[in-house]
């Protein structure tokens, strides 16, 4: 049997001295003999070994702990044969991936990322809208209000008490959702805004109500803003910001990142930021809900012909969050419509619509 | 007759290296969902430490993956126990409540989290087969940080020098490595004037003074640490200047830039080699007397709570 034998020093992991050893090579293990009258010391298998090349030096830990090891010279004989077994005895994904080259390792994890990013952002939403009860996104939203509606004060805006009995007394001729209570505030503000709350709260900012000419825009606006509340748009986006955030804080390997990107995502709930496309989907499911109400579709283009004229708004602007208004947006609506024949006027909505706007010019004046 | 001779220190990875183990980390992590996390740290660990050498020998970190797994589960456990009372008590309305939970909770796990971190890292760490230790008191620590909380609180945060300097004392004061001991004798009252002057001259000079801030911090730290042995002692002694510190920074900060992250890996081995570079280590001490004298021990808990809260490991 072949065998290398060869001097080297021992550290025995009592003492920082270092002892010579003789070294021999065989059987897949490490022998140590001492140097001087050539006796067995002890015996290490090659499985349990790891290695360290560092400066003029090479380092053999013989145990876990890496407390007793040999170390070599870098020109040492045996430095060679012991590196090639040792490798070949080395298993596990991390140390075969280590052997491959860098060109082949940066494509795997780049496709790996991209494969997560669309797994991530696919199924985190799916199981967290099914985690989360319609119940608790209603609780959530009602707080949300609550603190919202405290601190309009700050900007100088109140509550509109008549307007808003007014604006609800408009939405009782429309049916805007089976699943969720939506309740209504009119805020008295020269602000061009409304949004959605999770669950059902709608604020509408009397500056917005001025520029509405006829009910069916009004409804319009309603039917957008109840949509991203019956397709829970405001859920969905925290879900799917968060699955990007969950994306970072693995492929970064920071776990503070999940918790992060959670906190961040909360604050979007009520920065009523949607994606183009749950716009893009407010605006079609709002207007099969204005057709089932009677109400004639052609009021979604009015209200955005209406907006697409108004200059500088909130950037939390729900209905314009992407902003510009967009001119393809305005077209799909208009094609929307031409496939359905003209509805009649619906009279009991002009009524409650010329109280309403009534209502709201008496608190002006 | 003892000899007073230099200890030279070095660190000799290289950032392609570093690189590499970070990509099959990342390759790693993602195939198992995160999971892969404490091994992917043993793997930068043990790379660091295993090329930062100090009189030609090198550090050796033996934490493993699965100790740190089960760290990081339990760690994981107190987080959520704390932030489910939380949200529990919000939800209920004791909104005054939740929030001292969250904060009182969170703040009472960092000198949980410094103390077990150090006992855990120091433990596995070793030199020449001589590990070392941190043979601190939990409850000292417990109140030393709350007392410092308390006086930086009520002297609306000047405290907060003497606070830093009383932790640091204290925690590389219980540092050992095996029956060798380190010692740091900061001082606050000077630690408070280094910070009370770099802030001032930075605010002056528009940030450019803020290198040899940061050089005085160093040096601070390097300068007053020592390591002894009975009447044998061996100082440390920073040599980097503000222009050293400009040239690392600066250099670093268009790495990142240029290379969109990548380049992270770089970032940390030239600055792992600005530090070795610039630490002189002298004394008297023959190194060969060390002896193995410190326990094993494997709860990685308060590690991974400490990554958890994201705070580093040096105090």
């Amino acid at each position: 049997m072949e065998q290398i034998a060869t001097t080297a020093l021992f550290y025995d992991g009592y003492s920082a001295r270092p002892a010579p050893v003789r070294v021999v090579l065989a059987d897949g293990r490490l022998h140590l003999h001492d140097p001087y009258d050539d006796v067995f010391i002890q015996s290490f298998p090659l499985a349990g070994i790891s290695h360290n090349g560092v400066g003029r030096y090479h380092f053999f830990y013989l145990d876990p702990q890496g407390l007793v090891y040999l170390k070599f010279e870098e020109d040492h004989p045996l430095v060679p044969q012991l590196l090639q077994e040792l490798s070949a005895s080395q298993r596990g994904w991390a140390s075969r991936l280590m052997r491959q080259k860098l060109v082949l390792l940066i494509p795997i994890m780049l496709a790996l990322s991209v494969g997560l990013y669309f797994l991530l952002v696919g199924l985190v939403p799916f199981i967290g809208l099914r985690l989360i009860s319609r119940d608790s996104e209603i609780t959530l939203g009602n707080k949300l209000h609550a603190v919202m509606m405290e601190e309009l004060s700050f900007v100088g805006s109140t509550p509109d008490t008549a307007g808003t009995y007014r604006l609800q007394a408009f939405a009782k001729n429309l049916q805007l959702s089976k699943e969720y209570p939506i309740r209504l505030t009119l805020v008295h503000s020269d602000i061009v805004n409304a949004y959605a709350l999770p669950g059902g709260q709608v604020v509408v900012y009397t500056g917005l109500l001025h520029k509405l000419k006829t009910p069916e825009a009004l409804a319009a606006l309603l039917a957008h803003e109840s949509t991203h509340v019956n397709s829970r748009h405001s859920m969905r986006s925290l879900l799917r910001s968060s699955a990007n955030g969950l994306l970072v804080s693995v492929v970064f390997g920071d776990a503070t990142g999940i918790s992060g990107a959670l906190a961040g995502n909360l604050e979007n709930l009520s920065g009523l930021r949607y994606s183009r496309s749950l716009e893009t989907e407010a605006d079609e499911l709002g207007m099969d809900l204005m057709r089932r109400n009677g109400v004639a579709p052609q009021g979604m283009v009015q209200l955005m012909k209406t907006l697409q004229t108004v200059g500088d708004m909130p950037s939390e602007l729900s209905f314009l969050s992407s902003h510009p208004l967009t001119k393809t947006r305005i077209k799909r609506a208009e094609q929307y419509c031409e496939k359905w024949s003209t509805v009649p006027a619906n009279t009991r909505l002009q009524h409650s619509f010329d109280a309403l706007q009534e209502a709201v010019a008496e608190v002006e004046d | 007759m003892k000899e007073f001779r230099s200890y030279p220190i070095a660190f000799e990875g290289s950032g392609f290296d570093y690189f590499k183990i970070q990509i099959v980390n990342t390759i790693l992590t993602i195939l198992t969902l995160g999971l892969y996390y404490p091994w992917a740290k043993e793997k930068s660990l043990k790379f660091l430490y295993g090329k930062s050498t100090f009189e030609e020998t090198p550090f050796v970190f033996s934490g493993t993956g699965s100790e740190m797994f089960r760290g990081f589960i339990k760690a994981i456990a107190v987080l959520v126990v704390i932030y489910g009372l939380f949200f529990y008590l919000v939800l209920q309305g004791h909104n005054g409540w939740g929030i001292l939970v969250i904060y009182g909770g969170l703040l009472a796990l960092v000198p949980l989290a410094i103390h077990g971190s150090y006992r855990y890292r120091m433990a596995k760490t070793s030199w020449r087969g001589i590990r070392f230790g941190y043979t601190g008191n939990r409850g000292e620590l417990v109140k030393l940080f709350f007392k410092g909380i308390f006086l930086t609180l009520v002297t609306f945060g000047i405290y907060g020098a003497w606070f830093t300097i009383s932790l640091r004392n204290y925690v590389l004061g219980h540092v050992r490595v095996g029956n060798a001991r380190f010692v740091y004798s900061g001082d606050g009252s000077d630690f408070f004037w280094i910070n009370f002057k770099g802030y001032l001259l930075t605010l002056v000079t528009l940030g450019i003074y803020s290198f040899w801030w940061q050089k005085d911090l160093f040096e601070y730290y390097v300068n007053n640490l020592r390591l002894e042995q009975e009447d044998d002692a061996v100082f440390f002694r920073s040599t980097a200047t503000g222009g050293d510190f400009a040239g690392l920074m600066i250099v670093n900060f268009l790495i990142m830039i240029f290379t969109l992250g990548l380049g992270y890996s770089w970032v940390v081995t030239r600055t792992m080699a600005f530090g070795a570079n610039h630490i002189e280590a002298n004394g008297y001490y023959s190194f060969e007397q060390l002896l193995q004298s410190q326990a094993e021990y494997s709860d990685a808990t308060a590690e991974d709570m400490a990554d958890l809260l994201d705070f580093g490991f040096v105090i």
